[in-house]
C-alpha cells in the first residue's frame, strides 16, 4: 500500500520562533523522498508533525487523505525514526525493543529485523543505553525498516553510523523499497551519499519550502563545465559560477544554469565536458540566495565539508 | 487482535503487574520479619502491616510516575495515539489499585493468622473506614480507593511535568495534593485536621469516601488527559 502525504498552509511556532511557515507540499506515495535543509530549517519539526509527534500551530496534514494527529487509522501506518532512535527506552534490551515493536506494529517483519540486527552487529542482549552511537542508530533504522509502515521516515537516523554500515543501510532501504513499495522520506545532511536513492527532493529553508522537484529536474538546474582553463573562462562568462576547481591548465566550474542545445554544441566544439552538478553543491547554492556568487578560485562549502 | 486492543491488553509491558505483585508479596515478608524482630526485643501491640501499608500509596503513585515519561514516547512512536495511551494508563491505574488493595487485604488476613499463633493483639492504631483488619471487603474498598486516588494524582502531576512548558507541573502539584485529601477518609494517614469531623461517621464514612474519592480520581485522570492530549513527544537529542 502506498499513501500520499498532503500538507497545506502548515505553520508551527515555538513561542516567538516560527519553525514552519506556510508549508504547502504534496509527496506522492510509493517514492523515496529526500528532505534536506540547513540546521534549523524545520526538517525535524515537519517530520514530527507528519508522525503526529507534534501538533501544528495551524494548517492541515493528511496522509492517505486522512488527518494524521490522533488518528489511529493513520498513526499505525506511519513510522518516524528520529536521530538515534530516541524513542526507544534506554533501559530495555535490544531484543525487548524489537518485541515491543512487533507487538504494536501490524506489518512487522521479524525475519528482516533479525537479519538486519545480524548485518549491523547489534548485540541483542545489551541494554540500548549501553550501545555505541553507531549501534543505536543501526537499531533505529532496523526498527524503521522492519516496521514496514506504509509511510516510513528517517530523520538523520543514519548519521551516527560508520560508512560501511551507512552503505548497508542504503542497500537495505532500496532493496526493501523495491520488494515492498511504500513512501519513504529521508532527511539527511549526507546529501551526496544518499541522493542517488531519491526520486523527489524537497529543500526546506528557514521554515519554508524552497524547492520541491524530481531529483533529475533539480540536478538539471546546474552544470559542471570542465576543460582547458581559458575555454572554460570564456564559456562561463556571465553565468552564475557557484565554485570552481583548478588543476594545472584544467578548470572545472560549477555553473547554476541549464544550457540549451546551441551552447552544448559550442562546448563540444571547444573541447569542454559538461556534467551534472552534485545535489549538495546545488543545495549549498540554493540555501544561500541572498549572498552573491562566490568569486572564481574559491571553494564551495560542500568541498570544505568533504 | 488489532493494534488498539493489543495496546490496552499488553500495557505497559507484559508482566509489570505481576512484577508489582511480587514486590508486594516480598514487602509483606519483610514487614513480617520486622515484626518478629520487634517481638524479639520488645512488644508487638498493634498491627505492623497497618504501618507498613503507609508506604504502599507511594508505591502505587511511583509506578504511574515512572510509566508515563518512560513509555509515552515509545508508544506514540509506534503509532499509538495519546488517547489510546491515556486509556491504557487508566486501565493500568485501576488494575494496579485493585491488585495492591487485594495484596493489602490478604496481608491483613495472613497477619491475623500470624498474630493469633504468636498471641499478639491484632488491633489497628489509626482510625480507618474499616473497623477491623479482617473485614476483608471494607479493607479492600478502602485501600482500593486510596491507591486509585494516589495513582491517578500521580498520573496528573507527571503529565504536568512531562508537558513542561507553561509551568503545568507546578500547577498540577498543589491541585494533586488537594485531590489526595479525600483518600484520608478511607485510610487515615494523619491528613488535614478538618477531616476529623468526618471520622466518626461509622459505616457512613466509607460511603463518603467513595463519594469523594471516585470524583477525585476521575478529576485527576481527566487532568492527565487534558495535559497529554496534544503534548509534543520530546526528543532526547537536539534536532539536526
Amino acid at each position: 500500500m502506498t499513501l500520499d502525504i498532503e500538507i497545506d498552509d502548515l505553520h508551527l511556532r515555538y513561542g516567538e520562533l516560527t519553525a514552519l511557515d506556510d508549508v504547502r507540499l504534496r509527496l506522492d506515495g510509493g517514492k523515496i523522498h529526500g528532505l534536506i535543509g540547513r540546521n534549523g530549517a524545520g526538517k525535524s519539526s515537519l517530520l514530527a508533525i507528519l508522525a503526529a509527534f507534534r501538533k501544528p500551530t495551524s494548517g492541515t496534514v493528511r496522509i492517505g487523505g486522512q488527518p494524521v494527529f490522533e488518528n489511529p487509522e493513520i498513526t499505525h501506518q506511519v513510522c518516524l525514526v528520529r536521530s538515534t532512535g530516541d524513542t526507544v527506552e534506554d533501559d530495555d534490551k535490544v531484543e525487548e525493543a524489537l518485541r515491543f515493536a512487533e507487538r504494536l506494529r501490524p506489518a512487522w517483519d521479524a525475519e528482516l529485523a533479525a537479519r538486519l540486527v545480524d548485518r549491523f552487529h547489534i548485540p541483542l542482549r545489551h541494554a540500548i543505553g549501553k550501545l555505541s552511537l553507531g549501534q543505536r542508530c543501526a537499531l533505529g533504522v532496523t526498527i524503521g525498516l522492519a516496521t514496514r509502515a506504509p509511510v516510513t521516515m528517517f530523520d538523520e537516523s543514519h548519521l551516527g553510523m560508520d560508512a560501511p554500515s551507512r552503505y548497508a543501510f542504503y542497500d537495505e532501504l532500496l532493496a526493501d523499497f523495491m520488494a515492498h513499495p511504500r513512501t519513504f522520506v529521508v532527511s539527511t545532511h549526507l546529501i551526496d551519499e544518499v541522493s542517488p536513492l531519491f526520486e523527489e527532493v524537497t529543500i526546506l529553508d528557514r521554515g519554508r519550502i524552497l524547492v520541491h522537484e524530481p531529483l533529475d529536474t533539480l540536478l538539471a538546474r546546474g552544470t559542471a563545465v570542465t576543460g582547458p582553463a581559458a575555454a572554460v573562462d570564456r564559456f562561463v562568462d556571465g553565468f552564475d559560477v557557484l565554485a570552481e576547481k583548478r588543476l594545472g591548465g584544467t578548470r572545472s566550474a560549477m555553473v547554476y544554469a541549464a544550457f540549451d542545445e546551441g551552447r552544448r554544441r559550442w562546448a563540444a566544439e571547444a573541447g569542454l565536458e559538461l556534467g551534472p552538478l552534485s545535489l549538495q553543491d546545488l543545495f549549498v547554492h540554493l540555501t544561500q540566495p541572498t549572498e552573491p556568487a562566490e568569486p572564481a578560485g574559491s571553494t564551495s562549502a560542500a568541498e570544505e565539508d568533504a | 487482535m488489532t493494534p488498539r486492543t493489543r495496546t490496552i491488553a499488553g500495557f505497559p509491558v507484559p508482566g509489570l503487574l505481576a512484577f508489582i505483585g511480587l514486590i508486594g508479596v516480598g514487602y509483606f515478608v519483610v514487614v513480617m520479619l520486622a515484626t518478629v524482630g520487634i517481638a524479639t526485643w520488645g512488644d508487638v501491640s498493634t498491627s505492623t502491616w497497618e504501618q507498613g501499608t503507609e508506604l504502599a500509596r507511594l508505591f502505587a503513585l511511583f509506578w504511574v510516575v515512572w510509566l508515563i515519561p518512560t513509555y509515552l514516547a515509545p508508544y506514540v512512536a509506534h503509532g499509538v495515539t495519546r488517547r489510546e495511551f491515556v486509556a491504557s494508563t487508566v486501565v493500568f491505574v485501576v488494575a494496579e489499585a485493585a491488585l495492591l488493595a487485594a495484596l493489602v487485604t490478604a496481608g491483613y488476613l495472613v497477619e491475623r493468622l500470624v498474630f493469633e499463633a504468636a498471641d499478639w493483639p491484632h488491633v489497628l492504631t489509626d482510625d480507618h473506614a474499616f473497623g477491623s483488619p479482617t473485614h476483608a471487603a471494607t479493607v479492600f474498598v478502602s485501600y482500593g480507593l486510596t491507591f486509585l486516588v494516589w495513582a491517578s494524582v500521580g498520573a496528573m502531576v507527571t503529565a504536568g511535568f512531562y508537558r513542561h512548558e507553561g509551568g503545568w507541573g507546578l500547577v498540577a502539584l498543589p491541585v494533586g495534593i488537594l485531590l489526595l485529601v479525600p483518600s484520608d477518609l478511607a485510610v487515615d494517614s494523619g491528613g488535614p485536621p478538618f477531616l476529623e469531623a468526618f471520622l466518626d461517621l461509622g459505616g457512613g464514612r466509607l460511603g463518603l469516601a467513595l463519594l469523594l474519592c471516585l470524583p477525585s480520581a476521575a478529576l485527576a485522570l481527566a487532568g492527565a488527559w487534558a495535559l497529554l492530549r496534544d503534548v509534543p513527544i520530546r526528543s532526547k537529542t537536539p534536532a539536526a
